[in-house]
C-alpha cells in the first residue's frame, strides 16, 4: 500500500514538472517581419559600375532628364514625410527617440511594427469625410533597441499631391524604403532610398509614369539608377542641375548645349 | 543598576530560547508555514501582518495577503488577492505542497495632457518541499513560476495607445531550518530568479480609418546577473504567537509580488502572526 502511494506521489511530481516545462516552453514570443536586403542597390548608388561615354551619353541624358522630371513631379518625398510625420510621435511615445530605444532602463527591445496609413489624397486640403485615397501598409522592426533601416510594404492606389499645382500622384505596388538617417520630418534632412516594384504616376499634363524603379531622395535632391550594359550609372537632379555619376566621375550636363562636364574638366558631347 | 538590567534582559532571552515542553509548538504537525511545504491544519486560523489564512481541511489552506489590500488605499482601487495551498504529500519526513495565488489590480492615472488605465494580473504557482534531514535540521525548497499579464489604455494628447503585456518568471528558493528548541529555529534562506521571460507588449494606436500602428515588442532585461538574495534569521514560535525576522544581502524581492528590485542591498526580513 505504502509502495503504491509512493509511486503515485512520484507520478504526481513528474506530472507537475512536465506542466512547468510546458509553461516555460510557451513563453511569450513575437514574430518579426523579414525585411528585404537592399545591400546591392545601396552599393550601386554608392559606387556605380557603369561608364558614361560618347556612345551612350545622348540616350542616358535624355532618359535621365525624362525620368527625373517624372520623379520630381510625382514628389514621393511628400508622401514619405507625411508617413514620418504620423509615425514619429508614435515611436517617441514608445520610447523610440532618434530611432533608438531609450536604454536608461537596462532593457533590450525587439519589436515588430505594422503601420497602416490612409493616403492624403490629391490635394493638401482636408479631404471630405468618407473619401478614400488608397493606403499604405508598411512593416519594419526594432532589433536590440534600434529601428531597422528598411521599411517595406504595399501601396494600394495611394494618391497624394504632386509637386505641380492641381496635379496628383499615385503609387501602387510593393515599396521598399531605406532610411539613411534618423527619421525626420524636415525635407532637407530626409534621406531615403526608395525601391518600387509597381508604378508611380502623375496626373500632370506630361502624364509621367515610372515603373519598377529605384531612386534616392536626398533632401531636395533626386537620384535615379539607369541601366547601362548590365551595369549602372546614377542620374541626379540637384536643384536645376542635371547630371550623371558613373564609375569614374560626376558629370553635370546641360541639355541646351548638349555637354556633360566632369569635375576634372573632361567633357562629353553629343 | 546596569548589571541588574543586563541580567534581567539575559533572563528574558533565556526564557525565550530555552526549551520549554509546556510552550513547545513545533512538532510533527506544526512546522513553519512560510517558505515551506507545511500549512495550517484543518480548523486552524492565522492572523498576521502580511497574510491571513485558514486551514479548511488537513490538506487545504486558503488565505489572502495584506499588502495588496493596503496598496488599494494608494491605488484608489481595490486590489484583491487570494491564495490556496494544497498539501499533496504529508509524510513524516517529507512534505510536498502546491500553492497558487491570484492578484488583481486596476490602475488609473490622469494628468492634464495624459490619462491611462489598466488591469494587472499576477498568478504565481509554487511547489514546496520540506524534508527533515536530522531531528534538528530541516531543508525546505520552493519553485515558483509567476505569470504576469497587464492590459492598459493610455491617452497622451492626441495619441491613444491600447496594449497588453505578458511576462513569466521562475524563482527558486531554499531554506535551512536548524531547530534550537521547540520555540527557536535559526534559518538561512536563499532565493534567486534564474529565468525571466522577455516581456511581450502588444499595442495598437491611432485611428482605424487614417493611421494605425500595431507594435509587438519584446522587452528583455540587460541585467548581467541573476537576481538573488541570502537571508539569515530567527523564527520564534510560541503556542499562538509566531515571529520571524532576519537580515540578508542581495536583491530585494517585493513581498507578495516577488518582483526583484535591481541592485544588491541589505535585505530586511520579518513576519508576525498569531495562529490558533
Amino acid at each position: 500500500m505504502a509502495r503504491s502511494s509512493s509511486a503515485s506521489d512520484r507520478r504526481l511530481v513528474w506530472h507537475l514538472g512536465a506542466w512547468l516545462v510546458l509553461v516555460l516552453a510557451c513563453s511569450p514570443q513575437i514574430s518579426q517581419p523579414e525585411l528585404a536586403d537592399l545591400g546591392d542597390t545601396l552599393a550601386a548608388y554608392e559606387s556605380p559600375r557603369g561608364v558614361l561615354s560618347s556612345d551612350n551619353v545622348e540616350e542616358l541624358v535624355a532618359t535621365a532628364a525624362q525620368r527625373l522630371r517624372g520623379l520630381s513631379l510625382a514628389n514621393p518625398q511628400q508622401l514619405i514625410l507625411a508617413v514620418v510625420d504620423d509615425l514619429e510621435p508614435e515611436l517617441e511615445a514608445r520610447g523610440l527617440v532618434d530611432s533608438t530605444v531609450d536604454e536608461r532602463h537596462s532593457l533590450s527591445v525587439d519589436a515588430s511594427l505594422r503601420l497602416r496609413v490612409a493616403c492624403p489624397g490629391p490635394t493638401h486640403d482636408e479631404p471630405d469625410a468618407g473619401a478614400t485615397f488608397g493606403s499604405l501598409n508598411l512593416v519594419t522592426r526594432v532589433d536590440d533597441n534600434a529601428l531597422a533601416h528598411v521599411i517595406q510594404g504595399q501601396a494600394h492606389a495611394c494618391t497624394f499631391p504632386a509637386s505641380e499645382e492641381a496635379a496628383s500622384s499615385m503609387l501602387d505596388g510593393d515599396i521598399f524604403l531605406y532610411r539613411y538617417d534618423a527619421l525626420s520630418t524636415q525635407v532637407a534632412d530626409a534621406r531615403f532610398l526608395l525601391v518600387v516594384e509597381g508604378a508611380l504616376s502623375t496626373t500632370s499634363a506630361e502624364g509621367t509614369e515610372l515603373r519598377n524603379f529605384d531612386a534616392r531622395l536626398l533632401g531636395p535632391s533626386l537620384e535615379l539608377r539607369l541601366d547601362v550594359g548590365g551595369a549602372e550609372v546614377i542620374a541626379f537632379l540637384d536643384g536645376e542641375t542635371l547630371g550623371i555619376r558613373d564609375a569614374r566621375a560626376r558629370y553635370t550636363c546641360v541639355l541646351e548645349t548638349r555637354v556633360c562636364q566632369a569635375g576634372d574638366g573632361a567633357t562629353l558631347t553629343w | 543598576m546596569r548589571t541588574a538590567k543586563a541580567a534581567g534582559l539575559a533572563a528574558a532571552l533565556l526564557g525565550v530560547l530555552l526549551p520549554s515542553r509546556a510552550s513547545a509548538y513545533h512538532d510533527q504537525n506544526h512546522g513553519l508555514i512560510d517558505y515551506t511545504a507545511h500549512s495550517l491544519n484543518g480548523g486552524e486560523l492565522r492572523l498576521g501582518l502580511f497574510e491571513q489564512n485558514v486551514g479548511i481541511h488537513r490538506y487545504v489552506q486558503v488565505g489572502t495577503e495584506t499588502l495588496p489590500w493596503l496598496a488599494s488605499l494608494f491605488l484608489r482601487s481595490v486590489a484583491p488577492n487570494v491564495n490556496v495551498k494544497l498539501g499533496l504529500v504529508r509524510s513524516k519526513p517529507f512534505d510536498l505542497s502546491l500553492r497558487g495565488a491570484v492578484y488583481y489590480a486596476y490602475l488609473a492615472a490622469e494628468h492634464s495632457d495624459a490619462a491611462g488605465r489598466g488591469d494587472l494580473w499576477l498568478l504565481p504557482v509554487s511547489l514546496y518541499t520540506s524534508s527533515r534531514l536530522l531531528p534538528w535540521l530541516s531543508v525546505h525548497t520552493e519553485a515558483t513560476f509567476t505569470w504576469l499579464a497587464a492590459g492598459a489604455k493610455v491617452d497622451v494628447e492626441e495619441l491613444s495607445v491600447r496594449g497588453t503585456g505578458i511576462s513569466n518568471s521562475l524563482q527558486l528558493g531554499a531554506m535551512l531550518e536548524a531547530r534550537v528548541n521547540p520555540v527557536v529555529a535559526v534559518t538561512l534562506r536563499g532565493r534567486l530568479q534564474p529565468y525571466t521571460s522577455p516581456t511581450v507588449v502588444r499595442s495598437r494606436s491611432g485611428e482605424a480609418d487614417s493611421f494605425q500602428l500595431d507594435a509587438d515588442a519584446k522587452l528583455s532585461s540587460n541585467l548581467s546577473h541573476v537576481p538573488l538574495n541570502v537571508i539569515a534569521g530567527l523564527a520564534l514560535s510560541w503556542k499562538n504567537v509566531n515571529l520571524q525576522f532576519g537580515m540578508g544581502f542581495g536583491n530585494y524581492f517585493i513581498p507578495s509580488f516577488g518582483v526583484p528590485i535591481p541592485g544588491a542591498r541589505l535585505v530586511p526580513d520579518g513576519s508576525f502572526f498569531v495562529r490558533f
